[in-house]
């Protein structure tokens, strides 16, 4: 299958991917050093001193921050060509390991929660759809609507105040201080950063998948299965289902690269030792060689989760082979 | 005994801006093997009709009157009793060819074939011998291609073969000549007469000469109404109603003269008959009552105060 999607394809998808790869990083890179403020000043703030304009100079000079932009900028890209990151202004450790353990367990929550999210999201938007007009379609939209205009940390708040405080069934987060891999512990941690991130996704999904089921019914090969006496199960599942998930494929697989973005509300809320909480730390420490790498991580994996899409849809959809062939 | 029998057909959707009549009084008989061309302009309710005899309306359509089928009223079946007729009597050539993008036309073609009560050695013997009668050279190439590698006249084939998977009793054909090329257009009629020798044919469409070369009765619709029926001969030798007039007239043979003005909207009909904006002939009744179909004799039918 993949041969006949044919490599040129793929080739292109990649280097279209490595283009947006570069402007990214390169946007970033200019963006954090717009920044006002550094991070000497900041940490001396922080105990209620000024910073001595000497200070703050050696330290620049240190880092190599009193270099000229564009030759910093090419320090950079040679050091992640060599796969040098830079080290931590706080932490003082290489970026790439820092961040490696972090991704971990941030990824402990992304997983479950993007298949969760996906399942739900396109069950529950197909079950409206399909009764459209029904009270059961009401009472989904209108509880979607909600669930979706309440923001992700107040939903965390909620969940933490009812399931921790009330009724004491599951820790309060905290997870930081105690990071292992012990099932039980870790299932208790874990549940309710899943659930509200799994909350948060969603409305989203649902109302794409609700609304490109109600475009598929409208179509005439509906109703010509209609016409031919087919039961109401199979037009669903032969028909009506693999037609409208199609265009939700692509929106699930960059929903995944955005909750990577929303899961800094959701670990900070939670306490949860991953990527996320350590984004609002290294933002808070105006620690640059820290929030580069962060955000080149956030870049290949949406980069990643939209090169899975584009491979996905051709071998789904016969449309998209052809057009491609046809190049 | 007819083979099915319209009564006093009415169609109502709700709306936004209250309840719109899209069918509205349609009689109408086909005999066992009776070609009916029915002709309007769209919006005239020729759709509708079709999809209130397979009972495939959105379900808060309102349909009164009766719509008898061997001598059985099909708005009062129960809903698995009309899934059953579906199909396997009563079938629809949907409009645009409507097929699946997503399974190519053979997996399409065994689906309809099983629904049809053959088993699966059964249907994939039959399925290249009901490629075959609806023109296929070489239905292997047919059964492998997805829709979207068919071309329009290949897919008309393909929709007409789904239909005749079952050996229904009526066929109703939904503008299957719509967007074809007059080739394939010519061919695609021809075979439709071909396939329906045994069958009733339903046909919709807004082609007068298409209608001419495949069916023996004519009806006309406007604005939701039955405004004329009778014999294709009759009609066309002697047409009634300004409308279908106008329609003939309107023909690239006959001179090309197009009707002034457009029908109007379902949710403002005017007073009185509703072709009289557009009438060369309206007179001062037209603007103030509504005309009945008045019978002129010789199975000829016509909605105009010119004949009462």
């Amino acid at each position: 299958m993949v041969l006949e999607i044919g490599n040129r394809y793929i080739l292109r998808r990649f280097f279209s991917g490595l283009l947006a790869f570069l402007l990214s990083i390169t946007l970033t890179f200019f963006l954090l050093r717009s920044l006002p403020g550094d991070y000497m000043t900041d940490l001396l703030l922080e105990i209620g001193r000024y910073a001595p304009p000497e200070l703050v100079a050696s330290f620049k000079h240190e880092v190599g921050l009193d270099l000229p932009l564009p030759k910093q900028y090419l320090l950079y890209l040679t050091g992640i060509l060599k796969g040098n990151w830079g080290h931590s202004f706080e932490y003082g450790l290489p970026v790439f390991s820092l961040i490696r353990e972090k991704l971990y367990w941030t990824l402990v929550l992304l997983l479950p929660s993007t298949l969760l999210s996906a399942g739900l999201g396109i069950g529950l938007g197909a079950c409206s759809g399909w009764k459209n007009g029904s009270k059961t379609d009401a009472f989904l939209l209108h509880s979607l609507v909600f669930v979706g205009a309440v923001p992700s940390y107040c939903w965390g708040f909620a969940g933490l105040f009812i399931f921790s405080f009330r009724l004491g069934l599951l820790p309060f987060g905290g997870y930081v201080s105690l990071p292992s891999t012990e099932p039980a512990g870790l299932f208790r941690h874990a549940l309710l950063p899943v659930l509200t991130l799994t909350l948060c996704s969603v409305p989203g999904i649902y109302y794409l998948m609700r609304n490109s089921m109600l475009d598929t019914l409208g179509e005439d090969y509906i109703l010509a299965a209609r016409a031919r006496g087919f039961s109401e199960s199979r037009i669903l599942f032969q028909h009506a289902l693999p037609n409208s998930v199609l265009p939700v494929l692509t929106m699930t697989s960059l929903h995944c690269a955005h909750m990577l973005a929303g899961s800094v509300f959701i670990e900070t809320v939670f306490a949860w030792p991953g990527l996320g909480l350590l984004t609002f730390s290294a933002l808070e420490a105006h620690d640059l060689p820290l929030l580069q790498g962060i955000f080149l991580v956030d870049t290949l994996l949406t980069i990643i989760a939209n090169l899975t899409a584009d491979l996905l849809y051709p071998l789904i959809d016969p449309r998209i082979r052809s057009r491609i062939r046809g190049e | 005994m007819e083979l099915i029998e319209i009564k006093s057909l009415k169609v109502t959707f709700p709306t936004e801006a209250g309840p719109v009549r899209a069918v509205d009084c349609v009689d109408l008989q086909l005999g066992v093997r009776e070609k009916l061309g029915l002709i309007g302009e769209t919006g005239s309710g020729k759709s509708v009709l079709t999809h209130a005899i397979l009972r495939l309306l959105q379900p808060d359509a309102l349909c009164e009157g009766e719509i008898l089928y061997q001598g059985r009223n099909l708005l009062g079946l129960a809903p698995t009793e009309m899934r059953r007729l579906r199909g396997r009597e009563l079938a629809l050539i949907p409009q645009n060819r409507a097929l699946n993008p997503l399974q190519t036309v053979g997996k399409q073609l065994l689906e309809t074939l099983r629904q049809a009560g053959y088993s699966k050695k059964e249907a994939a013997a039959k399925m290249p011998e009901l490629l075959r009668s609806v023109g296929a050279i070489d239905p292997d190439s047919w059964t492998k291609a997805y829709p979207h590698e068919c071309s329009g006249g290949m897919c008309e084939r393909i929709v007409i073969a789904l239909s005749l998977a079952f050996s229904p009793s009526l066929l109703l054909a939904d503008e299957p000549t719509k967007g074809l090329d007059s080739l394939n257009r010519a061919r695609i009629i021809t075979l439709l007469g071909a396939v329906t020798r045994n069958q009733a044919l339903l046909f919709i469409t807004h082609d007068l000469e298409a209608a001419a070369m495949l069916c023996t009765r004519l009806a006309l619709m406007y604005a939701g109404e039955l405004v004329e029926l009778g014999d294709k001969d009759t009609v066309f030798e002697n047409p009634l109603h300004p409308y279908t007039r106008g329609l003939l007239f309107a023909l690239p043979a006959r001179g090309m003269q197009p009707i002034l003005g457009r029908s109007p909207p379902l949710t403002a009909l005017p007073d009185g008959c509703r072709f009289h904006s557009r009438c060369p002939g309206a007179m001062a009744r037209c603007r103030r009552q509504h005309p009945p179909l008045f019978d002129t004799g010789n199975r000829h039918f016509c909605r105009c105060w010119l004949y009462v």
